[in-house]
């Protein structure tokens, strides 16, 4: 028993050396690197911001939700017709988009939270394609329909347009909002409480946790971060078009954390950048992408359940100590 | 009226391949309360089988159907043994025994994206284009098979799960998978014969739907969001049900279109399942349980 407890207090000491170096090396980064490194960065990073929403609802409360691609469209849109028509500045959108987007969700969950397991995910899907059509046919006079809609660059001050070093390190800032944020929520009552969910809802509920709400805050959390991360990405593309939110993309961000370790913070942040930067790397094997994520999903189902990381972490790190609740494993 | 009359017609034509559609998840779900990710994949190929078969290389029609249900049954039977089974054998969750059907569709549709490049395969109507007429109903004779389908393998597949020994195993496995292995049904085998109903089911779904839209290799999934819906605004679990469903959303939608305005169906979709998770989560004919 005492050996676990100093085994916990030096993985403690190991894990804030590793984020600080983590942190210095995303800090120096820009520095070293060349525009297109810079492309796939932000790319990457903006699906671990996409995957650490989804974490919440799948690694902590244990329920899929297959309605990422439907948040990131709602956090673009609002950025895209804000812009459009009021031409407010950036950051007013940004947080407009985060309230509507949380506000959508909310109202959403509100209902959905009465469907569980495969129900729900079927039912944020349903969102997600329901968004998708208005978007694209629905109301094509706001959104353009197809062709979309054309963001003008952002203006920092004096003139000067932001670069993409200043969207790596805003995302990159969000990012590490959204870690500690997990972070945070793990380690407190709420999250305790809803990894109780993900273990077993009728203990939960017998030990007086309000199952719907937790649910309904997971979701609201989930699409206030993928509406941040739509509106910055959107906004960093200078273009928005219902492209962007195809079927795929609702998947996406559940392989990453099934690539990752669900439940795991780490975990969704590498799987994060290795699935979305996955298919811009496969140059000239576009055709493939599909054939490949469904193939990573099955082996990391079948032979890693618990994620690269997850892995990592069981063999090399905490040596035994089961600190992630990965639902996944069944564990 | 005209209006009317077609508004109807079409609304219960849309409805009808929802419910068939919903149908086709049932076999598995009875089996394993698991909602089978692969069905779109699966009615994917039917459709695709149907334009490689019975409109390229023109086969005649019963083997054509005969085709089109057993190519399915055999990508399910390869799901199911190599992907679904090893992770119930394991003791996983049913979320994740989802999340790996969901696997199995992607590299089914991937595979076939990449023999079609995905791009539309243009399937015809295999039983002609004249409408049969009656009075003021008009009805395309694909809708026709689908409806005579619909009705075929709904009334057949309650008898089979109600009356014969074998479906009640199969509804059997799903309540209860300990008592039901007691009693010396044997799980693995039941399951294995509720994905081939439902393979074979949603293949040839699949076929008799693919001329009435753009068939491609990712049509599957939108299709199968649709008819789940359709089985959850019904009463998930009965056959029955999700025509009812089916034909309940298929109207909605229709007269919506017919009436107001276009383009708004998957909205629709989604409005009428918040209204019934607010009002009537059991379904249109459920019962609490």
């Amino acid at each position: 028993m005492n050996k676990r407890v100093s085994n916990d207090a030096d993985s403690r000491m190991r894990t804030l050396v590793l984020i600080g170096v983590l942190l210095l090396l995303a800090l120096i980064f820009p520095m070293v690197s060349n525009p297109r490194v810079m492309n796939f960065a932000i790319l990457g990073l903006v699906g671990a911001i996409l995957t650490l929403g989804l974490n919440i609802c799948f690694g902590y409360c244990g329920q899929i939700n297959f309605g990422s691609g439907g948040f990131f469209a709602i956090g673009g849109y609002c950025i895209a017709l804000l812009e459009e028509s009021l031409h407010t500045p950036f950051v007013f959108n940004l947080l407009a988009a985060a309230i509507f987007g949380g506000v959508i969700t909310l109202l959403m969950s509100m209902f959905l939270v009465r469907l569980r397991g495969h129900s729900l995910a079927l039912g944020t899907f349903a969102f997600s394609l329901a968004i998708y059509t208005s978007v694209a046919k629905g109301f094509k006079s706001f959104t353009g329909g197809e062709d979309g809609i054309r963001l003008a660059p952002l203006v920092l001050w004096h003139e000067t347009t932001a670069s993409d070093t200043f969207y790596y390190y805003l995302i990159v800032a969000v990012l590490a909002a959204c870690c500690w944020l997990s972070w945070t929520l793990r380690r407190s009552r709420v999250g305790r409480a809803m990894l109780e969910i993900a273990q077993n809802e009728v203990a939960a509920a017998s030990f007086g946790v309000d199952i719907n709400k937790y649910l309904r805050l997971a979701l609201v959390l989930n699409g206030v971060i993928g509406a941040v991360a739509g509106g910055i990405f959107v906004k960093w593309a200078g273009w928005i078009s219902p492209e962007y939110f195809n079927i795929m993309s609702n998947f996406t961000p559940v392989l990453s954390l099934v690539v990752g370790g669900v439940g795991n913070i780490a975990g969704a942040v590498v799987g994060g950048i290795f699935i979305h930067i996955l298919p811009t790397l496969m140059i000239g094997l576009a055709e493939f992408s599909t054939l490949i994520y469904g193939v990573i999903l099955c082996v990391f189902l079948l032979f890693l359940p618990r994620g690269i990381i997850g892995e990592l972490q069981q063999r090399y790190y905490n040596r035994g100590i089961i600190r992630n609740v990965n639902k996944v494993a069944g564990e | 009226m005209e209006l009317f009359i077609v508004t109807t017609i079409a609304g219960l034509c849309t409805g009808i391949l929802y419910g068939l559609v919903g149908l086709s998840f049932m076999a598995v779900y009875n089996a394993s309360k698991i909602i089978n990710f692969s069905q779109g994949a699966l009615g994917m190929m039917g459709a695709f089988v149907g334009y490689l078969f019975v409109f390229n290389e023109k086969i005649p029609l019963p083997l054509g159907i005969l085709l089109v249900a057993a190519i399915p049954i055999v990508c399910a039977l390869g799901i199911n043994s190599f992907l679904a089974e090893p992770l119930v054998k394991r003791n996983f969750p049913p979320i994740t025994v989802m999340l790996i059907t969901l696997g199995g569709t992607l590299i089914l549709e991937g595979a076939t994206g990449l023999a079609t490049r995905f791009s539309w395969f243009k399937t015809s109507f295999v039983f002609g284009r004249t409408p049969l007429k009656w009075g003021l109903v008009r009805i395309s004779p694909q809708y026709a098979a689908i409806l005579i389908a619909t009705i075929v393998l709904c009334v057949g597949y309650w008898v089979f799960v109600n009356r014969t020994k074998m479906g009640l195993g199969i509804r059997a496995a799903g309540t209860d998978a300990y008592m039901a292995a007691l009693v010396g049904i044997k799980l693995r085998r039941t399951r294995m014969l509720a994905w081939c109903i439902s393979a074979g089911i949603t293949g040839i779904a699949g076929f008799l739907i693919a001329p009435l839209m753009l068939s491609s290799a990712l049509m599957g999934m939108p299709v199968v969001v649709n008819g789940f819906i359709a089985a959850i605004i019904g009463g998930f679990g009965k056959p029955m049900a999700a025509l009812v469903g089916g034909i309940a959303l298929g109207l909605l939608t229709q007269f919506f279109t017919g009436y107001i305005s276009a383009g708004f169906g998957e909205i629709l979709v989604f409005i009428a399942l918040i209204f019934v998770l607010a009002f009537r989560p059991q379904g249109i004919m459920g019962v609490l349980e």
